[in-house]
């Protein structure tokens, strides 16, 4: 079957218009959590996520409202831990292990089909409803522009929280405001690769493209271009062979240019 | 720029509590627009905390603060800071003048797109501290004197009445060190600015500072080196014997920790 008649079908446009959505705001949102330190976040979200989304198919509605509610709820939860990395992350696997839990008690009584289960965990991109669309590009948007007002001061906070402290930016309101927006985007992303596989869109091109530039509008710059090759390869590669699925190549696509990319740092150190 | 005749650096009784801790009861002096001030003083003895009081980021717990004439608040641009700790991880991978550049507008909302004057200001600040060389290097790829540099670059871009340096020597060799205090000195007297440093070790600063602020025990002590940093007026601040021993121009002191 031809690429482009492929294209012509409706729930392939509409499973790359939101998947391209998201592939922005994940990488700017992941460079953020790495340059942070901050990248177990970005793993409990998801996990956190699927015990919304399972709720919510318990409920009978969108799991993405499950996912927004519970992944913001820890979002919040997150910003009144404690500003130690270690501290925070021992908290945050405290929510998540529990997240999980709920996750698994949701299911249980839920006596319906396992395929909800199975796409809330891998995605379900290529089924995402034109009104789920509508949420995703309207959510995107948004997130990208309230990362664009504070960009700035987050990026000084990440570099120097005290620093910025003195300059009188509002340090852990960025920070509460940051994670709500990464508990947005990751709920997003879930309708993608699914929320065992959301580290791969979101933290996998922000890293990758660490190791090739220093700027940080470049190193944003590229992560937006791998995420977007990824989400774009992985749909039609998956809509070409028609059974596997796009979490797979994207995880894949995610791996690779990674292990290249470390592989070409390496052999620049070596060669100095 | 003269220096005015209101001081820099103004405290009435000021005590000083961190989580129930009284670690500073009734400091009170003043510092003059202008001076090179050294804070010495143990660990605990509340150095930074001062600093920290001073920039707004703590209220003294009693007592009258006067920074510039004006009650400390944070996001003052004219007060240069430069912090003991740094997020070194996400510094890294930021090239020189983007560090700098956070002095000048990190505070402010928004993207901050690409501004030609904005540039200029910058290669203006890092000529000052000898860093235009290196202002697109990575901030991993500088030594310790060169951070110091830069750092110091980001305090200054906002044009400054006070710089306050929080242990911009800790962790340099000698040498870097030498070039750090010869470059603060200068910045001091060429603008005429009030610069308090905080340092564990006073010896390589004595033949530049003006005065050392003595923390100890819960008291303060301020005057020049020779007045300040001698065995009858540390042990009345450390209320036991402590004796300085002077030796090549430079002051040791014993029976205290430092």
């Amino acid at each position: 079957m031809g690429l482009l008649h492929l294209l012509s079908y409706a729930f392939l446009q509409n499973a790359l218009a939101a998947a391209c959505s998201v592939a922005v705001c994940a990488a700017v949102i992941g460079y953020f959590l790495v340059a942070r330190g901050m990248t177990f976040a970005g793993h409990a979200l998801p996990n956190i996520g699927f015990a919304g989304a399972a709720g919510a198919v318990l409920l009978g509605v969108s799991p993405v409202f499950g996912l927004f509610c519970f992944t913001i709820l820890a979002a919040l939860v997150f910003s009144l831990l404690g500003e130690q990395v270690r501290e925070k992350d021992l908290g945050i696997g405290v929510v998540m292990t529990f997240s999980l839990g709920l996750g698994l008690l949701f299911l249980t009584l839920y006596s319906g089909y396992a395929e909800r289960t199975y796409s809330i965990l891998f995605g379900t991109i290529l089924g995402i409803s034109p009104a789920e669309v509508r949420v995703t590009l309207a959510s995107s948007l948004l997130t990208l522009l309230c990362i664009g007002v504070v960009f700035r001061p987050l990026l000084f906070s990440t570099a120097s929280s005290e620093s910025a402290l003195s300059k009188g930016v509002p340090v852990r309101l960025l920070a509460a405001v940051f994670l709500v927006l990464t508990a947005v985007t990751v709920s997003l992303a879930v309708q993608v690769t699914g929320s065992l596989l959301v580290f791969t869109l979101l933290v996998g091109p922000a890293a990758t493209a660490r190791t090739v530039f220093r700027r940080p509008v470049a190193v944003i710059g590229l992560a937006v271009l791998l995420g977007e090759v990824y989400v774009i390869a992985g749909i039609l590669l998956a809509a070409v062979t028609r059974t596997l699925p796009v979490s797979f190549f994207v995880a894949t696509l995610s791996f690779i240019a990674f292990v290249l990319a470390r592989l070409l740092q390496k052999g620049r150190a070596w060669a100095r | 720029m003269p220096a005015s005749l209101e001081p820099a650096v103004s405290l009435v009784q000021v005590s000083i509590r961190l989580g129930g801790m009284l670690i500073q009861n009734g400091m009170t002096f003043q510092l003059a627009a202008g001076e090179f001030v050294a804070i010495l003083g143990p660990n605990g003895a509340g150095k930074s905390t001062l600093l920290k009081m001073l920039l707004g980021l703590l209220r003294a717990s009693e007592g009258e603060v006067l920074v510039l004439g004006k009650v400390p608040r944070t996001g003052n641009q004219q007060i240069g800071y430069l912090p003991q700790f740094l997020n070194l991880d996400s510094m890294n991978t930021l090239r020189a003048r983007d560090i700098v550049g956070f002095g000048l507008d990190g505070h402010r909302w928004g993207l901050g797109l690409f501004n030609r004057d904005r540039e200029k200001k910058l290669d203006r600040i890092l000529d000052e501290v000898d860093a235009l060389e290196f202002s697109r290097a990575a901030f991993d790829e500088l030594s310790g004197g060169e951070r110091q540099r830069l750092l110091l670059a980001q305090a200054l871009i906002s044009d400054p009445q006070l710089l306050l340096l929080d242990e911009p020597l800790a962790s340099l060799d000698i040498a870097h060190s030498q070039e750090v205090i010869a470059l603060v000195t200068r910045i001091c007297r060429s603008r005429g600015i009030t610069v308090l440093l905080v340092t564990h070790d006073v010896n390589p600063l004595i033949a530049h500072i003006d005065k050392v602020l003595y923390l100890a025990n819960g008291r303060s002590a301020l005057g020049r080196p020779e007045e300040v940093i001698t065995s009858d007026a540390l042990s009345r601040l450390y209320g036991s014997p402590v004796e300085v021993v002077s030796s090549q121009g430079r002051r040791f002191v014993i029976g205290a920790e430092v």
